[in-house]
């Protein structure tokens, strides 16, 4: 085991504004592999009416509107769906695949947005570089890779996939 | 491109994120020594992804039908069999409740089944003075409670699970990768990693350093406070399970502070969160007796 204290922050604003962090983990293309492989797919966007929005809503709490033009068809039997959730800080997409069965085989998280304030640990340091922030932007995306902290809920990608689930009930395993 | 395609590329870092014990599993492998193909990734992901869905599985206190809730149901009437590794998370709990004299206590899932915050599975009576003292731990992963109590294993089947999956990242031939169960993490390898905390508002981030070959978890009281009625006060019940229960007091912690530790394994570094929130100060020989060291934000 071996620990080092933030001792000499590098290029970092006290205070500096809220930023934005996105983590991308795999690309549809990726996700679409790891679920099903080499299996053939086609993308089958479905045109849902107002009717059905509110039966996902209602079925999710999920408010956003879903997008049906990220939906794919496995052959042999089965589902790819790319959908996405906002929660308070967070935006995610992810990825739901549906087995022949209508049940679901794996959920992937394609990408995290997040957006936070930054801040130094001791408030000693954090003096010296009041009204330095401007100077010395902070870098967002490179080097914040291992957050700790407040435990992230996924409630609201439960309630995602629940809603991907309401859709194939509705639309997606009456399609021929 | 975004920079983390171009920081991925030029570290050789594949990442997969997949939700998991209600949090974010993030895993991430670097292999810019280029040891492992695309197969060994792939496998070594699947592996780590599976050990933490069998720990999920075994130690839920909200599914009824885990090796925890069987326990729960049936341990104050017979010896029941565990999973060795649910034994495994028992023995470390009671070497936390040993040295933390009655500190660190999973029995207060009793008291968070009263108060709404968990869910209730059996006609639990949990005895008022019930403690860890009362679950012996038999030879052959049996175990037994010598009355009536509820045990939640929370935080530590987290930190446990983490330790599972760096294991099987480890024997798949993974020499360098970050698991990461929505804020517990650890870090295999000797390539010292840069850690950040996130605050107790989910809105800032805190520089905490950097770790290589370790855990590092953070225990954040919660964001609610509830009465001894065990009627909460907060308006989302969502938050309740960083709920923290003081064993002394069978009461809710009620500060809001952010505190944190680096322990060589995960397991220990969520257990020894519990123990510095509830007590609300360092003794730093306490910490080190366990090869870890607490941290207040």
């Amino acid at each position: 085991m071996n620990w080092k204290p933030a001792l000499l922050p590098v290029a970092i604003a006290a205070f500096a504004p809220v930023g934005a962090h996105a983590k991308v983990y795999l690309s549809v293309e990726q996700a679409q592999q790891v679920m099903f492989g080499n299996a053939p797919m086609s993308l089958s966007p479905v045109v849902l009416t107002g009717d059905q929005q509110d039966q996902l809503h209602a079925a999710s709490s999920v408010s956003l509107k879903f997008d049906g033009h990220r939906v794919w068809k496995v052959a042999g039997g089965g589902w790819f769906v790319v959908d996405e959730v906002v929660g308070k800080h967070e935006t995610i997409t992810y990825a739901v695949g549906i087995d022949a069965a209508g049940k679901v085989k794996d959920i992937e998280i394609l990408e995290y947005l997040e957006s936070y304030g930054y801040e130094v640990a001791d408030a000693s340091w954090r003096k010296q570089f009041v009204g330095k922030g401007a100077d010395a932007p902070l870098k967002l995306g490179r080097d914040i890779e291992n957050i700790g902290g407040a435990t992230l809920s996924s409630k609201h990608i439960t309630d995602g996939v629940k809603r991907v689930l309401t859709l194939y009930d509705l639309v997606l395993k009456h399609v021929a | 491109m975004s920079p983390d395609t171009i920081t991925a590329e030029a570290k050789r870092v594949w990442r997969r994120c997949r939700p998991a014990m209600g949090t974010f599993v993030d895993i991430a492998i670097d292999d810019t020594r280029g040891a492992l193909d695309e197969r060994d990734r792939h496998e070594a992901m699947t592996a780590a992804f599976a050990a933490i869905d069998r720990v999920a599985a075994l130690m839920s206190f909200h599914d009824a039908n885990s090796d925890l809730s069987r326990l729960n149901a049936a341990a104050s009437r017979s010896r029941v069999r565990v999973h060795p590794w649910t034994y495994d998370v028992l023995v470390h709990a009671r070497r936390l409740f040993e040295a933390s004299g009655g500190l660190f206590d999973c029995t207060v899932g009793g008291d968070l089944v009263e108060r709404g915050l968990l869910p209730r599975h059996h006609r639990i009576a949990q005895a008022s003075a019930a403690s860890f003292a009362d679950v012996d731990l038999l030879d052959d992963d049996h175990v037994v409670y010598r009355r009536p109590l509820c045990l939640d294993l929370g935080g530590i089947a987290k930190g446990y699970a983490v330790d599972r999956a760096i294991d099987a990242l480890r024997s798949q031939g993974v020499a360098s990768a970050v698991v990461n169960a929505g804020g517990d993490l650890r870090v295999l390898g000797s390539e010292p990693v840069p850690i950040h905390v996130r605050d107790l508002d989910g809105a800032r981030l805190i520089d905490a350093g950097t770790l290589a070959d370790g855990a590092f978890a953070t225990s954040s009281t919660p964001w609610f406070t509830a009465d001894v009625t065990g009627r909460s006060r907060s308006a989302s019940s969502r938050q309740a399970p960083g709920a923290i229960v003081d064993p002394r007091a069978r009461r809710v912690v009620e500060d809001r502070q952010l505190v944190s530790i680096i322990a060589p394994t995960c397991v220990l570094a969520d257990g020894l969160t519990k123990v510095l929130a509830i007590e609300g100060a360092c003794d730093l020989a306490w910490f080190a007796a366990f090869d870890a060291v607490p941290l207040i934000h």
